[in-house]
């Protein structure tokens, strides 16, 4: 595990940003994370869906922003799913 | 003009992990092909800036972005919940309302959440009840 607060990703404000198996975490203060539990837990399933989207797109700015998004033609994805036109 | 779709790559990993539902994928990059004509289908609304919009096709939700010449699938398809109308105990009200529901989704005033369609069929599901019991009391007396 290593600690990597530089690497370019969505804004997490004061938020300390660690790198686990390639994957980002943010540590959140128990406090806060019970809070914020509480809250998904109290959510609707469409205010689920939005945050979910909400996180997806930041996420996605965030990579674009930096040039780590990459696209590829549509075709191209087709391929890959093995699902020609 | 038809506009070029790029696809995110980390979106056609996301699709891979449900090609257990191929026909739903499939109608998903379908939907995706034509925006390359019709980048603002109706169904799809905006989603905190005009040229970012959200797209539900079937169980799936699609973000995309429409920049000069393409239009970028973002991230998809996520599962989505469904509307279920078995709670309303008569066929010609589930009807009605199934059909109301569909002019809405494909109107232009597309509501931008499930809410109102939840309360649509909450109030039909209530609505049924109350005449089911009304006949029930007519019946009696």
């Amino acid at each position: 595990m290593t600690a990597q607060p530089d690497q370019p990703g969505p804004d997490t404000g004061s938020y300390e940003v660690i790198h686990l198996g390639g994957q980002a975490a943010v540590v959140v203060p128990v406090t806060d994370f019970l809070r914020l539990r509480a809250l998904q837990e109290a959510a609707t399933p469409e205010d689920l869906e939005d945050a979910e989207d909400t996180a997806a797109v930041l996420e996605w700015k965030a990579r674009d922003a930096v040039g780590q998004a990459r696209f590829v033609p549509a075709d191209e994805a087709r391929r890959r799913l093995g699902m020609p036109r | 003009m038809s506009l070029r779709v790029d696809y995110d790559e980390r979106a056609i990993s996301q699709a891979a992990e449900f090609l257990d539902d191929p026909q739903g994928i499939r109608a998903v990059l379908d939907a995706i092909d034509r925006l390359a004509d019709d980048p603002r289908p109706a169904g799809s609304f905006p989603y905190g800036s005009p040229d970012l919009r959200r797209l539900r096709i079937g169980r799936y939700r699609v973000l995309y972005e429409i920049t000069k010449r393409r239009s970028r699938s973002g991230t998809f398809p996520h599962r989505m919940s469904h509307i279920d109308l078995t709670g309303i105990p008569q066929r010609w009200l589930r009807d009605l309302t199934w059909d109301y529901i569909a002019d809405l989704l494909r109107s232009p005033g597309c509501p931008r959440t499930a809410s109102p369609l939840d309360g649509l069929r909450r109030a039909a599901a209530e609505l049924g009840v109350f005449l089911d019991l009304e006949v029930s009391a007519r019946r009696r007396s």
